[in-house]
């Protein structure tokens, strides 16, 4: 094996024994990790993967390669770091053309001299890819606003299961011909394909950015807020409602980030202030700001173990209500909402997460979705411990048509060799 | 593209050889009643007319017949029973697609949605609205203004287009550019599948498995019929502004586009329209005070909130002076506002008196590349002598080259359709796409081949088969026949259905007139 694909891309694109061991897959180490410097040498690796059935983990910078089951078979990571071109740049035209293994700040770092910004904020560690975010469909507290990949992703380059590379979407902001594959592809945790190149739309980095902190001792005035900054038409880019969090919260704490032309933030922040009275808001000064935002993506990239709560964000009382009956729910390990989204996330760093393991954590998980998926709510587990995994499908594929996924995933994937047992089973 | 006469008279006819479209099975025809009531079903020829082409109206084929159902349960009842029965079906909402995508070919059966247009709910707590198909996209923004919500995707057909049709095609709109289009604002779906089993898409919580929603818009109804579908709404805006300027250089006039797309400013609209609009639109009774011997008009409109709103403008209006604009008017009230969109708004109608037949061409373009696109337009056009008018949404670059032309005169059909191929073609070649926001249809089958490689075009394929895996849901559309058959390694999904419709690639009907489809009521 190990030769063969020595043969494809080069000696030094395929690393075996200790080298192969960050990329293991909860804990299994795979037989060799392959970076190919070309869409070609992918699809060859991908073309004789399957032809030989050699089960394959798709990667980027290997950075959340936990999410998921375990995969029942691992033979091969494949990963999209070495694809790392900015192929088409023009500022003017507000749309880029990259590798899929650039890294998110490395990306972000390049557009934002031009005054730009991919319009994203996922959770992540350094070297978490743009292909990694894609394929993941993540969107962070920002989302309020900007939406998540699917809005802002306008084509992409595959290479699927069985080696065919093909052209999704375009370059161009507005496109409607043919089947919309890269929807499909966008949240498909590589078991469609390896992303090799990406298209995306990008926006001018907002005039005016602004944070402001309300605090309270208990959730409910908070809440309260929330409805109240929905009624007065706020907008914020970002809602977060927080439960104490050591360096982020210091208390209950609603984060209101807001995003425009100076005229329309200091309009918005007067909003927000009379509408979230008696409560008081405070604005955080640019450095308070980013260290809250940066110290709020520290713990959610250290989380060992993540469910994610979602329903109306007319329910977040009941939502949040869900998620403190996980045990260790605000006394050992936090809570954060994408209030404006209904979305309710724990944040179990590893040392919380021995007990995880406990029965009573797999059952009020179960009772949690089960309640949430009367009202078409969701659970998902973001990621987890291997053992929890096993016991507790991750996604809760109650009442979505399965049927169709497979078929969709067997044609992308006919050998049915990437991420085994992961996602789709 | 438009077909030639050759190719139109075989559509008209509704099947290769000539004959009529081969009526329906009275058994057939009675279960079908049994479902939806005496009076929902049509297969009378003269009351079928209507049915015979949608907004493009060069093509014309007559559906066998029209079954108009009134729910979820009945449209699954009559797939069913259409399936069962080996007929082909099309999803029609208004009829106003400019693609030819609501066309009946190969012997398919119209299901109408048009007496399913019920608003089922309005949650403006969640800011959602559920809606069936044939609601008339401006009577849900009418609905949700009370809440001060809007819905914000509007095709300028929004009088008449339905949120069905919008899905199906992802219709897009003048104030898409800051909002987004249609795929942006649908977050569930209920789909009856072209076997008749019904699922929901998407729902309350967070994408589980694949973005199926995501998927389904744009799909043009060929992977079933939605018969529920769940969108978002968004605030109105506190206030608006809109401006119009003037050019007299048409180049200029899209330098200024481009400038303000890179300035990094956000109009909710940018418009554009040409010397050949403007004369239309003021000869006509829709006449909106734009002046007569300008080369292009921009129309640029700011909303939100009001602080902070003249910045904006004032910018814009910087940026178009500074690129030569002669003349730039603005407003803020509603009146006046209205009287500037005008000319853009009633621009379609103001051409279509021009000549007997207009083709609207829809393309995009990188926005940089909008001059050149622009002068390719114009230069194409007047080699082949026909006459071309462009109003479009300039902010995506999206294209509109209508083309003035009389369907009766041959030898002007076959000019405009090699234009219309040399347009494309042109548009791709700096970068950009066949189609924005009016789909492929039948229209624009045999342009996928410019921009995707065969790999691509088997993949949508082979995604189609895994919804409709016996070809009954809107065939002839969308994929060129050519590519259709099975790619390497698919595995058994698409095997079955090769050698039944428009999929098998031997059928050789390659210009989208197939017979009707092999079934118990041939
Ligand atoms: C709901 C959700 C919650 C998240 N929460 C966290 C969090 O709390 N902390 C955190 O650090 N991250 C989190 N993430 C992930 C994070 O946002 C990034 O998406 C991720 O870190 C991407 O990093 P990577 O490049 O290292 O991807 P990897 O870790 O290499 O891969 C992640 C997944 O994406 C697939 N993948 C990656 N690249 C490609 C490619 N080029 N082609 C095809 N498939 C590919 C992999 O197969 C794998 O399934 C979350 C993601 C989701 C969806
Ligand atoms: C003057 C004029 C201006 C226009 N301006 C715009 C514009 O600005 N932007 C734009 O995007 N378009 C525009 N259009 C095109 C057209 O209005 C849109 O494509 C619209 O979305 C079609 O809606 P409809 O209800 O008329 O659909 P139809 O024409 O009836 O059908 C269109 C397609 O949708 C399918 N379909 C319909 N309902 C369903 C359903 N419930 N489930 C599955 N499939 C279904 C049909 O099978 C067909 O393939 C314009 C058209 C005209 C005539």
């Amino acid at each position: 094996m190990i030769d063969a694909l020595r043969g494809i891309v080069g000696a030094d694109a395929v690393r075996t024994g200790p080298a192969a061991a960050r990329w293991a897959v909860h804990g299994r180490v795979p037989t060799a990790v392959v970076a190919p410097c070309t869409t070609g040498e992918a699809a060859a690796v991908l073309a004789l993967a399957s032809h030989e059935g050699w089960a394959v983990e798709l990667a980027g910078g290997g950075t959340w390669l936990d999410s998921g089951r375990p995969p029942s078979r691992l033979d091969i990571v494949l990963t999209a770091e070495r694809l790392t071109e900015i192929a088409a740049y023009e500022p003017a035209d507000l749309t880029i053309s990259v590798g899929a293994g650039l890294p998110i700040e490395a990306f972000q770092s390049h557009v934002g001299r031009h005054g730009q910004w991919l319009a994203l904020d996922p959770a992540r560690k350094p070297g978490a890819t743009i292909g990694g975010l894609v394929a993941t469909g993540s969107a962070g507290p920002q989302r309020l606003a900007y939406g998540t990949p699917r809005d802002h992703v306008l084509g992409l380059e595959l290479v699927t299961g069985n080696g065919h590379v093909l052209t999704m979407g375009g370059r161009v902001v507005k496109n409607v011909a043919g089947y919309d594959l890269v929807r499909l592809v966008i949240g498909s945790r590589g078991t469609l394909g390896l992303i090799t190149a990406v298209h995306l739309r990008l926006r001018p980095l907002p005039k005016r950015d602004e944070t402001w902190v309300i605090e309270a001792a208990e959730p409910d005035p908070l809440m309260d807020a929330v409805d109240a900054v929905r009624e007065a038409f706020v907008e914020p880019a970002a809602l977060e409602l927080l439960s104490p969090i050591p360096r982020v919260a210091a208390g209950w704490t609603l984060l209101a980030r807001l995003h425009g032309s100076d005229g329309a933030v200091a309009d918005a922040a007067d909003r927000l202030v009379r509408a979230v009275s008696p409560l008081s808001a405070r604005r955080l000064d640019a450095a308070e700001a980013e260290a809250v935002w940066s110290a709020l993506n520290e713990w959610e990239a250290a989380a060992a173990l993540a469910p994610r709560l979602a329903d109306r964000p007319s329910n977040l009382r009941d939502t949040l209500a869900l998620a403190r009956t996980l045990p260790g729910a605000v006394t050992r390990w936090p809570l954060a909402a994408h209030a404006g989204d209904g979305i309710v996330r724990g944040l179990v760093p590893s040392e919380a997460c021995g007990d995880a393991l406990r029965p009573d954590w797999a059952r009020t998980l179960s009772e949690a979705r089960a309640a949430l998926a009367e009202r078409r709510g969701t659970l998902i587990l973001a990621c987890g411990p291997a053992r929890l995994l096993g016991e507790v499908d991750p996604l809760g594929v109650e009442g979505i048509p399965l049927e169709l996924m497979r078929g969709l995933r067997d044609t992308f994937d006919p050998a049915g060799v990437l991420a085994p047992g992961r996602f789709i089973r | 593209m438009i077909g030639s006469r050759e190719e139109i008279g075989r559509v008209a006819r509704g099947g290769a050889g000539g004959s009529e479209p081969a009526p329906l099975d009275a058994a057939l025809v009675a279960e079908l009643r049994g479902i939806v009531g005496e009076d929902g079903v049509t297969t009378d020829p003269g009351r079928l007319l209507v049915y015979e082409s949608d907004g493009l109206t060069a093509y014309r084929c007559r559906p066998r017949a029209v079954v108009r159902p009134r729910g979820t349960a009945e449209v699954s009842a009559v797939l069913r029973v259409l399936d069962r029965a080996g007929v082909p079906f099309v999803a029609r909402g208004a009829g106003t697609g400019l693609s030819g995508g609501a066309l009946a070919l190969e012997g398919a059966v119209v299901v109408s949605l048009a007496r399913m247009d019920r608003i089922l709910s309005i949650d403006a707590a969640n800011r959602r609205a559920r809606v069936e198909p044939g609601v008339v996209n401006v009577r849900l923004s009418r609905a949700a203004a009370p809440y001060g919500l809007t819905y914000a995707p509007d095709p300028s057909s929004q009088a008449a287009c339905t949120i069905g049709g919008n899905v199906a095609e992802n219709a897009g709109g003048p104030h898409c550019l800051k909002y987004g289009v249609t795929l942006n604002h649908v977050t569930g779906l209920t789909v009856v599948l072209p076997d008749g089993r019904v699922v929901e898409l998407g729902g309350a919580g967070e994408t589980v498995g694949y973005d199926l929603v995501g998927l389904f818009v744009g799909s043009e109804g060929t992977f079933g019929i939605a018969t529920e579908i769940e969108v978002r709404l968004v605030p109105v805006p506190e206030a608006a502004e809109t401006l119009l300027a003037i050019f007299d250089d048409v180049n200029a006039a899209s330098r200024a586009v481009s400038a303000i797309i890179a300035d990094g400013l956000l109009p909710a609209a940018l418009e554009m329209m040409d010397r050949e609009t403007i004369q239309a639109v003021e000869a006509s009774a829709y006449a909106a005070g734009y002046p007569v011997d300008a080369a292009a008009a921009l129309v640029v409109e700011f909303d939100g909130a009001a602080a902070g709103l003249s910045a904006e403008v004032n910018r814009a209006r910087e940026i178009c002076e500074r690129l030569g604009a002669r003349e730039v008017r603005t407003a803020r009230e509603a009146a006046e506002r209205e009287r500037l969109w005008q000319g853009r708004k009633k621009a379609f109608g103001a051409l279509g008196r021009l000549a007997p037949d207009i083709l609207v061409q829809d393309a995009v373009v990188p926005r940089t590349r909008l001059p050149e696109a622009l002068a390719r337009t114009y230069e194409i056009c007047g080699r082949y002598g026909l006459r071309v008018a462009n109003v479009f949404h300039a902010g995506d670059g999206n294209l509109h080259p209508t083309i003035l032309f009389d369907r009766r005169d041959p030898e002007q059909v076959e000019r405009v359709k090699r234009a219309s191929r040399e347009v494309m073609a042109a548009c791709v070649a700096v970068g950009g796409t066949i189609t924005g926001e009016h789909g492929v249809g039948l229209d624009k089958r045999d342009y996928m081949e410019l921009i995707f490689p065969d790999a691509t075009l088997e993949a949508m394929c082979a995604v189609r088969r895994v919804f409709d895996p016996r070809g009954r849901a809107n065939p002839g559309k969308v994929l060129p026949v050519r590519v259709c058959r099975e790619w390497a390694g698919p595995g058994t999904v698409m095997v079955d259905a090769v050698g039944e419709t428009a999929f098998a690639p031997e059928s050789g009907e390659a210009e989208g007139v197939v017979q009707p489809a092999g079934g118990a009521d041939d």
